[in-house]
């Protein structure tokens, strides 16, 4: 029997959903707000929430990740609007297992149910984040937990796998972690970097060729897929693949089998397909500089990972690891770090991910050769610097620009630069703009939308930013 | 960008890849790791950005030392020259996770290719310098 909590403020919509609950054989737990709902997934083991967008206090989708760290980590359903795709939409990418539109048949909601649940049965089965190797990869956020959760899911089969992300993620730890948790762990993983690799070399490294292929070919040349056989081929910065090496690897992909250049015979490889990119492959796809075929191949299964500026939590965890991991290899007692340099940490958004914190962690170590403590004077200057103004600017920007800061003496220090000046006047005109709006069609985001002009999804994220509730 | 070589043994291919080094960046300091501590204490140092390490191994159990400090490598590009087309040499290359694999009994075309590619798209804001 499963615990099945139904968040929602309509006790008819409440009780409806409970029956359904309880006559597929689970209990139902109710709670009419959101500050409800989060104390009783808080202390109560569940297994799935059904949770309304549209409550008293505050919006749903605000409160998914809140709910997804509860400890019986549940799979989420979202109630959403009938025929609201932008709701729909975001309560996916905010980790919703799925969405039901209000109202539902009584089949659809056992259905959604049941699969939800089915799922985190299968989930249960498989191999727990923590059981496999990671290869490096640190963090326990629960995006981190997901992609750990894939994969171990990877791993046990020989799909071909895309990993997404921006640059300095992980893409390729992730790439390795699936290989050494695979059955092919004994044989290599090979990697080609298509970015590194000019054009008129990929094919010959990636194939091989044969002696008198070509001018400079004065021998044969075993290729990369040939040398991953029994192991994995890592395609790393996929996107930047030519046309034509794009058409010749999807046949490959097919066939797992290939023509050395310049030779006669074809070759077999046995090889699982790993491939990586920083890129919007779909979007080079509608460009026409990525093939439809290929991608589709290439996606047999997805993995996409988030940035560091999404999983703040992991910072403590990946700054603890690579300071202590840089004593080691410093052969030096591991530092302490002050509550500023980790703060500091915190704010900063980290564009370069993963490795610019390990880069910024390096420096900081070298920059303190004998001190026991890190503070942040240690860090790069560059992220000081950025910090320090990104706070200057908050605070010298004021919502709406002072009449005398417009003008007045172009020398004063504190005379505001026009960007900050068009910033202010922005923030303060949007924010206005949303209160009249919310005002106005009384909380009623769909009526907000036809209104404004406006996607949901827009409208949640500018509602989030200025915080603003739809509660009038 | 920095360029770090290594090299255990002085021989005619460390010459010729110094000079594709050089050719490429003529800024490169000239100097060679010549054992694991030497190359260690290189790959310790902070680095500005990203930098890439020419590996030339003279046999099997040169590529073999560099595994226990391949944490060293990491934000570091590595371009292996491996010493003969074994498997068990080639098996023990990709441990490395090369971005370019070749041999000591090349004429390197491919190291001045892949070395002028990683360091002009680098410096080009539109190029491909992350991963």
């Amino acid at each position: 029997m499963a615990h099945i909590l139904i968040i929602d403020d309509d006790p008819i919509v409440c009780e409806t959903i409970s029956h359904i609950v309880k006559h597929l054989g689970h209990e139902a737990i109710t709670a009419h707000s959101l500050q409800e709902g989060i104390e009783k997934v808080s202390s109560e083991a569940v297994d799935v929430v059904l949770l309304d967008v549209q409550m008293p206090d505050g919006n749903g989708l605000e409160a998914v990740p809140g709910i997804r760290k509860a400890p019986s980590s549940p799979e989420i359903i979202i109630l959403t609007g009938y025929g609201d795709a932008d709701g729909a939409e975001l309560a996916i990418k905010n980790g919703a297992w799925d969405y039901l539109e209000k109202p539902s048949s009584r089949q659809q909601i056992s259905l959604t149910l049941t699969r939800a649940l089915q799922y985190r049965q299968q989930k249960g089965a498989i191999k727990p984040a923590e059981a496999i190797k990671r290869e490096g990869i640190v963090g326990n956020s629960p995006q981190m937990r997901d992609c750990l959760d894939l994969v171990a899911q990877a791993a046990k089969g020989d799909a071909n796998v895309l990993i997404t992300g921006e640059t300095g993620t992980g893409k390729e730890l992730f790439a390795l972690a699936i290989h050494n948790n695979s059955r092919r762990a004994n044989s290599s993983f090979v990697v080609v970097d298509c970015a590194a690799l000019p054009k008129n070399l990929v094919e010959s490294v990636l194939f091989g060729h044969e002696k008198g292929a070509f001018t400079s070919a004065d021998r044969a040349q075993e290729g990369l897929i040939r040398q991953a056989d029994g192991g994995t081929l890592f395609l790393d910065e996929v996107g930047e693949l030519s046309p034509s090496v794009q058409k010749s690897f999807l046949r490959v992909l097919q066939e797992r089998r290939f023509r050395p250049i310049g030779g006669k015979e074809e070759i077999k490889s046995d090889f699982r397909l790993i491939a990586a990119s920083n890129r919007d492959l779909d979007e080079l796809v509608r460009r026409q500089q990525f093939r439809e075929d290929l991608l589709f191949r290439l996606r047999t299964f997805a993995i996409e990972l988030p940035p560091l500026r999404e999983r703040l939590e992991d910072i403590k965890e990946l700054v603890r690891h690579y300071i202590a991991q840089l004593a080691e290899e410093h052969g030096q007692q591991a530092k302490d770090l002050s509550p500023e340099f980790m703060d500091l940490l915190a704010r900063y958004p980290w564009p370069g991910n993963v490795r610019e914190l390990v880069h910024a962690l390096e420096r900081a170590f070298a920059a303190a050769p004998g001190e026991p403590t890190l503070y942040p004077k240690h860090l790069p200057t560059n992220i000081r610097t950025q910090l320090a103004r990104t706070s200057i600017r908050k605070k010298a920007a004021p919502a709406v620009v002072p009449a005398e800061r417009r003008g007045g003496d172009p020398t004063s220090p504190t005379f505001a630069t026009l960007q900050e000046v068009r910033e202010a006047a922005l923030v303060d005109v949007e924010r206005q703009y949303l209160k009249d709006l919310i005002e106005r069609t009384e909380g009623d985001i769909q009526q907000a939308c036809l209104t404004s002009g406006l996607s949901r999804s827009r409208l949640y994220s500018l509602l989030k930013k200025y915080g603003i509730s739809t509660a009038t | 960008m920095d360029v770090v070589f290594y090299s255990p043994t002085n021989g005619s291919s460390e010459e010729r890849l110094q000079r594709v080094i050089e050719s490429v960046t003529p800024a490169w300091e000239g100097t060679v790791c010549r054992t694991i501590e030497d190359l260690s204490e290189r790959l310790l140092q902070p680095k500005n950005d990203l930098a890439i390490a020419l590996l030339l191994a003279e046999k099997r159990e040169d590529i073999e030392g560099l595994l226990p400090v391949s944490n060293l490598f990491r934000n570091t590009r590595i371009i292996l020259i491996a010493p003969d087309r074994n498997k068990e040499t080639i098996a023990a290359a990709h441990r490395l996770r090369p971005r370019l694999l070749t041999y000591s009994d090349s004429d390197f075309a491919d190291v001045f290719t892949v070395l002028a590619k990683i360091i002009a798209d680098h410096h080009n804001p539109n190029g491909m310098g992350g991963r």
